[in-house]
């Protein structure tokens, strides 16, 4: 019993959850002092259940590469919105339905964000995924949004410090 | 009218308006998957226009925290349910349609 409690229990990443969960019971209580009584049980309590059902993570996030992801993805989103407003708003409906594939070697963490994020900018919608990449959907000539793509996979490989991957 | 309110009222009409346009995405698209691009990705805007802004004159920074992890919240929720209504789509082989065409299993569904 031990043993096995020595396999799943790991202090640095139980204090990475607690300090998240408590960041982020703070921003839900609106830094209400009182509300620490039920906030510090919760998340400790929190972080003990979530290090049980989901191991520590083997990947290191690059702030730098986080932050650079996070600019490029608020610009790409705000272009995502303005494309999708001209292609209701045109009379000829410039659209076109087609599926694609596109291989990458993202696996885990890195590649649920990557269809995630991937979902959120212009003209592409994960599918699901195949044997050695995705199905995607998009609404313009595959061969336009393929460099897209790969700019967006390079940006997460940076964010969880992978490296460059190959085409 | 200071240029405070001039910015808030800018940024909470455009994101209303992404809202209708991505309604409107929704009925003139021609299919599944082109519909769930329209709702995602407009939605998704007219959201983050909106909290902008909302936190232009909060005094709290835990508020505009909160205000952005909702934010966060949203698209994750609606880009994954985009992706398994895709998904879905796709394993019940839901054919792709042009601009123009009627959808397929609909025709059949009417006769």
């Amino acid at each position: 019993m031990m043993d096995h409690s020595a396999t799943w229990f790991n202090l640095p990443t139980l204090m990475v959850r607690s300090l998240m969960g408590g960041l982020f019971w703070w921003i839900l209580s609106e830094g209400d002092p009182s509300s620490w009584v039920i906030g510090l049980p919760s998340v400790l309590i929190c972080s003990l259940i979530s290090l049980r059902v989901y191991p520590p993570s083997p990947y290191r996030i690059n702030p730098i590469g986080l932050l650079r992801f996070a600019g490029y993805f608020m610009y790409a989103s705000l272009i995502a919105g303005i494309d999708i407003a001209r292609r209701t708003l045109d009379r000829r409906l410039p659209v076109c339905s087609c599926m694609t594939d596109f291989t990458t070697q993202l696996t885990g963490l890195p590649l649920w964000l990557f269809m995630i994020t991937m979902s959120l900018l212009p003209g592409t919608l994960s599918v699901r995924t195949t044997q050695n990449g995705l199905k995607i959907h998009c609404l313009d000539t595959p061969e336009n949004i393929q460099p897209e793509l790969i700019r967006l996979e390079n940006y997460i490989a940076r964010v969880f410090s992978l490296e460059p991957l190959p085409h | 009218m200071n240029l405070l309110v001039i910015l808030q009222s800018f940024l909470l009409i455009s994101g209303a308006l992404m809202f209708c346009i991505g309604s409107l995405g929704l009925i003139r698209f021609p299919d599944t998957y082109t519909r769930i691009h329209a709702l995602t990705k407009a939605d998704n805007l007219g959201l983050g226009l909106i909290v902008l802004a909302l936190i232009l004159n909060i005094e709290s920074v835990a508020l505009a925290l909160k205000l952005l992890l909702i934010w966060g919240l949203v698209m994750i929720a609606s880009a994954l349910s985009g992706h398994l209504v895709a998904w879905e789509a796709d394993e019940q082989c839901i054919p792709l349609c042009q601009p123009g065409e009627t959808e397929p299993h609909l025709e059949s569904e009417n006769e």
